[in-house]
């Protein structure tokens, strides 16, 4: 990894970060200030006027049963997906298929910089801000959990890493097509339209109900069952293997793949 | 120390370049000329590293430009054909980011050079005109003292002044024993500064020649004015510029009386004469693709 990169790139996006962290925790503090911990069914009529269009965002209110499950089934459901999806299309199209694109990534590859070492730099660097929006919510998610009493922590906490794990590995897959295809039309085409897609075959699994729920399994987004994992019915060691391998293999496909191509700057 | 041999690059539109070779001994300034579109900027890409050649060899001191980019690049210095940089930057930590990229510490040559091209540090460079971004390129080429530059179009933007300015510090780094291959579309710049010229066109080499060599062998240009101007093209002698009534016949010192002697032979309503600059040469490349004047490797 180069610090003088990192610390160029930490320069460039840091009030994109802070942004998008101060929008998802005002988001789950809301969120959550809706809570009537004394009366968890109230929360559930709530919701319950709109069953349907709830199930399009992978919200379940049977499961609304405590401030936890009901954080669990309402932030962490096609909302956190989207909200965290926008904040690393942006970075994954801009750290370094947008840079071919205009030509300005020949000031960092002049100088004696591995195309390896950037785009680990750049990986890593997509990794780290994915960290600091997961820490943000999991600071306000257990300050503002904390005031309705005790609750699980832990498996709070342990919600929070395997959304982190899932949501990074489809940032990194973002990434991943943003380099192969640099210097192209697909390029940022691919790194928006995929992790996109993957999203509306999660929504389309939970808004067409029994018949359309198969399509849940065509995408990674479907594989969270955050209620589950809270309540501790899901294990979750097998995802954070799969998506922490996901992440891993694919930056290291970014690095194969960036070494072997034509850059046109 | 700058080596090409047999490079071909071929795009999938079918563009590229073709059995490029030629060499850039070390301690020349040598100029690489062609017109738009001919594959200088192809051939600078593989010489950089941004690209695998199909086939050839690109090597900058023995050493493989695509497989040992990094080495190459700690004692290289570049400047784009085409200006981007980062966003977000000013100039002065553009160019201390450059520094910490290199590993330079002592930042003295960078800020001599920023007075030298009268560079101000503060100021975003989205602010900045084409000419100023140029001069920050040129500065960042410079600034880590590389014994080997490539310059793609370096004075492209820049106002007279800093033109000559540049010419001067190309001449000081000539003096110093640099490697310089030098892409221009300024036929002055290259006149001053190239021992070598190598004119590139529709991805081949059109013709290589010594600039002294080019100089000494210059034409002198006969402006005729005759209404029979196919049969005084007829004569056989290269032609220049036309009009209706009248061309440019370049004739070399040997050829002069036989040039007369068929003059005497078609009606001259005016006679005037033209001495061939280096410029005229160039232009033949660019507009005929004729080869000339083509030497050993330099």
């Amino acid at each position: 990894m180069n610090l003088t990169i990192f610390k160029c790139t930490l320069k460039r996006y840091w009030k994109l970060l802070l942004l998008f962290v101060a929008v998802l925790c005002m988001y789950l503090a809301i969120i959550i200030s809706l809570i009537e911990p004394d009366d968890m069914a109230k929360v559930q009529g709530l919701f319950g006027t709109m069953e349907d269009f709830m199930g399009a965002f992978s919200i379940d209110i049977a499961a609304m049963t405590s401030p936890l499950n009901y954080t669990a089934s309402t932030f962490f459901s096609v909302l956190v997906m989207a909200f965290t999806m926008v904040f690393y299309v942006i970075l994954s199209v801009g750290l370094i298929a947008r840079q071919v694109e205009d030509t300005s990534l020949s000031c960092t590859l002049s100088a004696p910089v591995k195309r390896s070492t950037l785009v680990l730099t750049c990986g890593l660097f997509l990794i780290f801000s994915m960290a600091v929006l997961f820490l943000g919510i999991l600071g306000c998610g257990l300050g503002m959990l904390g005031r309705y009493g005790a609750f699980d922590a832990m498996a709070y906490g342990n919600l929070v890493g395997v959304t982190f794990c899932l949501c990074t590995a489809v940032a990194m897959l973002s990434f991943f097509l943003s380099v192969a295809f640099c210097g192209s039309r697909l390029g940022a085409g691919l790194a928006v339209g995929v992790p996109i897609g993957l999203l509306f075959l999660q929504m389309a699994a939970g808004a067409g109900g029994d018949r359309t729920r198969w399509l849940s399994y065509l995408t990674p987004f479907g594989y969270l069952d955050s209620v589950g994992i809270v309540t501790g019915e899901v294990s979750s060691l097998g995802l954070y293997l799969v998506f922490g391998a996901a992440v891993l293999a694919l930056l290291g496909a970014s690095v194969a793949v960036f070494q072997r191509k034509r850059l046109p700057i | 120390m700058i080596r090409l041999e047999h490079v071909t690059l071929r795009y999938p539109g079918g563009k590229g370049i073709s059995d490029i070779s030629f060499s850039v001994k070390e301690g020349r300034v040598t100029g690489y000329l062609g017109p738009n579109g001919a594959g200088k900027t192809t051939t600078i890409r593989c010489l950089m590293g941004f690209m695998k050649p199909d086939g050839g060899s690109c090597t900058i001191r023995g050493m493989d430009c695509f497989r040992e980019g990094t080495a190459i690049k700690r004692f290289l210095g570049y400047i784009p054909g085409e200006i981007a940089f980062p966003k977000g930057m000013s100039c002065r930590e553009y160019l201390n980011y450059q520094c910490d990229l290199r590993g330079v510490k002592d930042t003295s040559r960078m800020r001599e050079l920023m007075e030298r091209f009268e560079l101000p540090g503060k100021g975003t460079m989205k602010q900045f005109s084409k000419g100023m971004k140029q001069k920050v390129g040129i500065v960042a080429a410079f600034l880590h003292d590389p014994e080997v530059l490539i310059l793609d179009e370096p004075t492209s933007g820049l106002d007279p002044l800093m033109q000559n300015e540049f010419i001067r510090l190309i001449l000081e780094e000539k003096k110093r024993g640099k490697t310089i291959l030098l892409s221009s579309h300024m036929f002055e710049e290259v006149e001053r500064t190239c021992d070598d010229v190598v004119i590139i066109r529709e991805g081949q080499i059109a013709a290589r020649a010594d600039t002294e060599e080019l100089t000494s062998s210059r034409r002198k240009g006969y402006v005729v004015r005759t209404p029979e101007l196919a049969r005084l093209k007829a004569f056989g002698f290269p032609v220049g510029e036309e009009t209706e009534e009248s061309c440019v016949v370049y004739v070399r010192g040997s050829e002069t009386d036989a040039f007369f002697k068929q003059l005497a032979a078609i009606t001259v309503l005016d006679l005037d004469t033209k001495t061939q600059t280096l410029e005229d040469i160039f232009l033949q490349y660019y507009e005929t693709g004729e080869k000339s004047h083509e030497s050993d490797d330099f």
